[in-house]
């Protein structure tokens, strides 16, 4: 018996020297999942996966609606320059700009409704970080959106009256400011 | 005699026991865009120096307390290591030459194992030890493969970050209470 407890004793000694003991476990194991976290996984991995295709997709809805929105600004400057900063009048760019418009807002809502139903089963606090700053750039750039729509036809409206270069003004200005928002909304991303 | 076996096999091992007090471990990832750092200050950790100069160290983090600050990142870095089965990274080893309280700086290497993703791999660290009020001050940096441990390596914008990542600890281990 005392040779027993010497050498039960010695064990647990480490070896000088020697190599290094297979495991080391100092701290308290980590408690082990329940059996209804262990059952909620298989759900939460179907979510992930289902929010990273998601995600990818608003990516590339992203920049796909960044460059719909560049293109409506740039026709949209030309449609103005043309009605109103002595271009003519010819209206050559009238449909340019309103179906780029139609195509940008149609891309920046399917890429905003990727955002806003993908699951998010992961437990996350509220914080002002860079994705904070990219909810709320693109919160901006909704409001300035619905903003556009409405002045847009507004604007289309006005045919002839002399109000209709002021609300083209405010148009071109809200315009701008959409797309700024948007730009930053993505730009915040790339830090 | 049974009640001295007992005594045996319950009595703390030889040594002095160390506990973490504070410290952070980081991770570096690099995408082409930009360079992520993520910081835990949640870290726990212990540390058994012998006798003989060898201390063993246990080390680790809950993935899901590192803050690159982005949530959106976090939680994907989260969802690619697999944090809700794995929920921690650690690292543990043994140190030789090491004799506690520390006298002067010391650099020394871990021989040790790195746990990511469920993965574990064999990794030697260098550590700077320094005195530090009553404990001993550790950093160290060394970098992994994220694919040997079988992370798939987010992605933005469809270009997915490198494969190198760089983990760097400050921690300061004192004598257990």
């Amino acid at each position: 018996m005392i040779a027993l407890a010497a050498a039960l004793a010695l064990s647990m000694q480490a070896a000088p020297g020697g190599s290094p003991p297979p495991d080391i476990d100092l701290l308290p194991p980590p408690a082990a999942p329940d059996p209804a976290a262990v059952a909620r996984q298989e759900q939460l991995d179907r979510e992930l996966r289902t929010r990273r295709s998601m995600l990818q997709l608003h990516q590339v809805g992203g920049l796909l609606t960044l460059a719909s929105l560049g293109a409506t600004v740039i026709f949209g400057q030309l449609n103005y320059n043309d009605l109103y900063g002595g271009g003519g009048y010819t209206r050559r760019w009238y449909d340019w700009h309103r179906y780029s418009a139609f195509t940008s807002a149609a891309l920046f809502a399917g890429t905003g409704a990727l955002a806003l139903f993908a699951p998010s089963p992961l437990e996350k606090r509220l914080r002002l970080d860079t994705a904070m700053l990219h909810r709320i750039a693109m919160g901006v750039a909704t409001a300035g959106l619905a903003t556009q729509i409405v002045l847009g036809f507004v604007t289309a409206g006005k045919g002839g009256s002399l109000s209709q270069r002021d609300f083209a003004l405010a148009h071109q200005i809200v315009g701008y400011s959409t797309f700024g928002a948007t730009a930053v909304g993505f730009g915040v991303l790339l830090f | 005699m049974l009640a001295l076996v007992a005594l045996l096999l319950c009595a703390p091992p030889a040594g002095q026991l160390l506990d973490l007090r504070k410290g952070t471990l980081t991770y570096t990832v690099v995408h082409r865009l930009h360079e992520v750092r993520a910081t835990s200050q949640q870290v726990e950790g212990r540390a058994l120096a012998q006798p003989d100069g060898t201390v063993k160290v246990q080390v680790r983090v809950r993935v899901a307390t590192f803050d690159s600050g982005n949530s959106n990142r976090d939680e994907h870095m989260r969802e690619a290591t697999h944090e809700q089965s794995h929920p921690y990274a650690e690292v543990k080893g043994t140190m030789s030459g090491v004799t506690v309280p520390l006298q002067q700086p010391l650099e020394t290497t871990l021989h040790g194992t790195v746990e990511l993703n469920g993965e574990k791999q064999a990794q030697d660290v260098a550590v700077k030890l320094q005195p530090a009020g009553g404990g001993v001050r550790a950093t160290f940096a060394f970098p992994l493969s994220l694919e040997a441990f079988k992370v798939e390596r987010p992605q933005l914008l469809f270009i997915k970050i490198d494969d190198r990542a760089v983990i760097s600890g400050d921690l300061r281990f004192e004598t257990a209470r």
